[in-house]
């Protein structure tokens, strides 16, 4: 008897846990729907003031910049916490950081260009990683429009599109790195 | 130009982001960009900026220009200033 009344409560308990699991699993699904009919809703008033290809390039621009805002926050965390070695202890950078730019880096000893890349298991230099994912956010708006511009055979703004890129691209190659002879 | 001011800010944050982005690339490429400084500034901005925009959705027009043109003034008259020595 004491074994059936058990197994009953247990019974019981199972269905009480499982039907407050449905309700949760219920509500949950239901804000998600209207969290999404509220946000297809604002979509479309927005697309009645603005382009959908500024819609775009805002949706892609903060993604990216969300992304690397907390990016840009942890490796800055980790290299002021000490947990991540610096490259220049920071003694020796507040000392040298008057210098120009060209002493400052043949001082260090950090190339120009895409050097700065073999230096980013350092604190200092994985902050690097953050700013260039940044700086190279915009190519990537641009280039989602790209498509858009040209399917919708708005080739005037495609053109000014794709030189925008190859500004872009051409800034974050290191050809246009300017050194100073002496 | 006669644009509305909100409209006017909005498209000077976006010319500035893309020059800018141009700009970091060839500071990154020196390899001496100091880490320390470059980003709780950048850090600030981003914050000042959502903080801005969130801000200017309800601020009253009349009020932003003049601070605005405060803003323009102050920061004209500290280039004079450094310009000529003083």
């Amino acid at each position: 008897m004491q074994e059936f009344r058990n197994e009953d409560g247990e019974k019981a308990a199972a269905g009480g846990l499982g039907g407050a699991w449905k309700r949760i699993s219920t509500t949950l699904r239901a804000r998600a729907r209207l969290r999404r009919q509220q946000k297809a809703r604002i979509r479309s008033q927005r697309l009645k003031y603005i382009t959908r290809e500024q819609l775009v390039y805002a949706d892609v621009l903060e993604i990216g910049v969300t992304i690397g805002r907390y990016f840009l926050a942890s490796t800055f965390i980790l290299y002021v916490s000490g947990i991540t070695a610096p490259k220049v202890p920071l003694s020796e950078l507040t000392a040298n950081w008057s210098l120009p730019a060209e002493q400052y880096s043949n001082l260090v000893g950090i190339g120009t260009g895409w050097d700065w890349i073999k230096l980013i298991q350092y604190g200092d230099y994985m902050n690097f990683l953050g700013i260039a994912f940044l700086a190279g956010i915009t190519v990537v708006c641009y280039m989602r429009l790209l498509p858009i511009s040209l399917r919708s055979k708005d080739f005037a703004f495609g053109t000014i599109v794709l030189l925008e890129i190859l500004v872009l691209v051409l800034a974050a190659s290191g050809l246009l790195v300017i050194s100073h002879s002496h | 130009m006669g644009a509305p001011l909100k409209v006017s800010i909005g498209t000077s944050s976006f010319l500035l982001s893309i020059v800018d982005s141009a700009a970091a690339w060839v500071y990154l490429q020196h390899g001496a960009m100091l880490a320390i400084i470059a980003v709780p500034s950048m850090l600030g901005m981003m914050l000042g900026s959502a903080i801005g925009v969130g801000l200017l959705t309800r601020a009253n027009v009349a009020i932003l220009r003049k601070v605005v043109i405060g803003l323009l003034f102050l920061a004209g008259a500290r280039a004079l200033l450094k310009g000529l020595g003083i």
